[in-house]
């Protein structure tokens, strides 16, 4: 395996996690234990961040020509697939509509906060 | 009187029980040491020896003993059995597929490894698939333990405070855990398939572990002990022929049997080294389902379809069952006879096809866990 590839799949799996766990933290809805909070924030990630970082850059033939292509469908794929995981496991037929919402949109937030952290590194300081 | 005849009968019967134990440990421990010493010395023609004896009646017998652990009712693990068949039956299906395209396509090495990754893949989400269902299962009966206690109770405030938890459980961690394997099956396409071939003998073991636990438990610590032998065999074999030269042979046949090996894959090491590891792993596999298991379970004959509870379910089961015995044995025999015509070609063949019992090995270790 290429060695740089590690260097970027494991710090970014942590910082990632770190990041989704902080946002979620603070806005899912009032209806999540802290620990709730706590086990989303490094499961939803867990799930996804593989899939996202390791799987999906085979699907683009350039890479580098196709970046931007591939961060749209990451993009996507990412919040969308965690929305679906997070109603599947902490959601039950009592969680109200509102609270779904505010769930959702914090799902949404986290990922573009990972994502924007994400690139402002990789442009400005990688 | 009758005590001083009941105390000798019970002494006779454990003296009896320790004697077999102790039989079992010599013949398991002989057996191995058997194994790893023909594996390094000779392990081009002990592969085609043990693989042209053994491969087919150990599948033979496999089949038929997850048969007969098959409930006769699947009830509420009529899902489980549905994914575990067709993921059976599909998974080497598209190995097969896979095999042939890439025999007969020439596929370029990223092409080879892009389907191996896919293979993997499926292959991983379906055993995650498994692992839910199974999760599923006993967080069902637990809840509906606490159901029962909370109806004994009858409290009002226990019912609310149920209904406002997450369906969260700790199985959920099956879901990370396989996609992260996804991620790898992808990041290293082919390290799953030559997992597979090294560590599915071992899983025979988990088998003959529950066997133990169930007819024998007295022989379990015995067991454990026996097992040690593997891991020092394994030292011995690895530090003998860490240096030695690859294998000799040039032609179709020895060459087969070092890519089986991973020779390809596993680039630096020593052909004869991983040949001569999966050869002696490959007989521990054959050891316990053709000899250990067998030894087990003395008395139930393999091929009578009524001792089978998934016969009971219905005639058409009966026949199913009926045709995987005797349909089996004719395949057995069938394997015999093109081992004999052209050997190289039916390893091939066989070891393409033979995933289907790795996978059927998968099913049954998370269905009785």
């Amino acid at each position: 395996m290429d060695g740089d590839l590690w260097l970027f799949v494991l710090p970014g799996y942590l910082v990632t996690i770190a990041i989704e766990t902080s946002v979620l933290l603070v806005a899912l809805s009032a209806s999540h234990k802290i620990k709730d909070r706590l086990i989303a924030g490094v499961w939803l990630t867990a799930c996804t961040y593989p899939i996202v970082v390791l799987v999906m850059p085979n699907f683009f033939a350039d890479f580098n020509e196709s970046y931007w292509l591939y961060l749209l469908v990451a993009e996507v794929f990412a919040p969308l697939a965690e929305c679906l995981l997070f109603t599947a496991v902490f959601h039950t037929a009592d969680t109200n509509r509102g609270d779904r919402v505010r769930d959702f949109a914090a799902i949404v937030g986290a990922n573009l906060a990972s994502f924007l952290i994400g690139h402002a590194y990789h442009v400005w300081i990688a | 009187m009758s005590d001083v005849v009941l105390t000798s009968v019970a002494d006779h019967s454990d003296s009896k029980d320790q004697l077999g134990c102790r039989l079992f440990a010599v013949s398991a421990i002989g057996i191995a040491c058997a194994a790893a010493l023909l594996a390094g010395w000779a392990p081009l023609g002990f592969s085609i020896a043990t693989v042209f004896l053994f491969a087919g009646p150990h599948n033979w017998y496999e089949i038929r003993y997850f048969l007969s652990r098959m409930p006769s009712r699947w009830g509420r693990r009529r899902a489980f059995y549905s994914i575990a068949i067709a993921g059976c039956v599909g998974l080497t299906a598209m190995f097969a597929l896979n095999s042939w395209l890439g025999q007969t396509m020439h596929l370029t090495s990223e092409g080879w490894e892009s389907l191996s990754s896919l293979w993997s893949s499926s292959l991983i989400l379906w055993l995650a698939v498994l692992c839910q269902l199974r999760v599923g299962e006993s967080s069902k009966q637990s809840s509906n333990q606490n159901t029962k206690q909370s109806t004994k109770q009858s409290t009002k405030q226990s019912t609310k405070q149920s209904t406002k938890q997450s369906t969260y459980q700790w199985g959920d961690w099956v879901w990370p855990v396989a996609l992260l394997g996804v991620g790898v099956a992808w990041l290293l396409p082919m390290t799953l398939g030559f997992g597979l071939v090294y560590l599915h003998p071992l899983i025979a073991l988990l088998f003959l572990q529950r066997e133990l636990r169930r007819r024998r438990p007295s022989w379990l610590p015995t067991y454990y002990c026996v097992l040690c032998t593997i891991p020092i065999l394994l030292a011995v074999l690895w530090m003998r022929l860490a240096s030695a030269p690859d294998l000799p042979g040039e032609d179709n046949l020895s060459l087969t049997i070092a890519r089986h090996a991973g020779s390809n894959f596993f680039s630096g090491i020593s052909s004869h080294l991983l040949v001569a590891t999966h050869v002696f792993l490959e007989n521990i596999h054959y050891g316990v389902w053709l000899i250990a298991i067998p030894l087990l379970t003395f008395g139930r004959v393999p091929w009578r379809v009524a001792a089978t509870p998934v016969a009971k379910k219905s005639a058409v089961w009966r026949w199913v069952v009926r045709g995987v015995i005797f349909g089996g044995g004719a395949v057995v025999l069938l394997l015999w006879v093109g081992f004999a015509a052209n050997y190289p070609m039916t390893r091939d063949i066989y070891f393409t096809v033979a995933i289907f019992h790795v996978l059927a090995e998968f099913t049954f270790l998370i269905g009785t866990v």
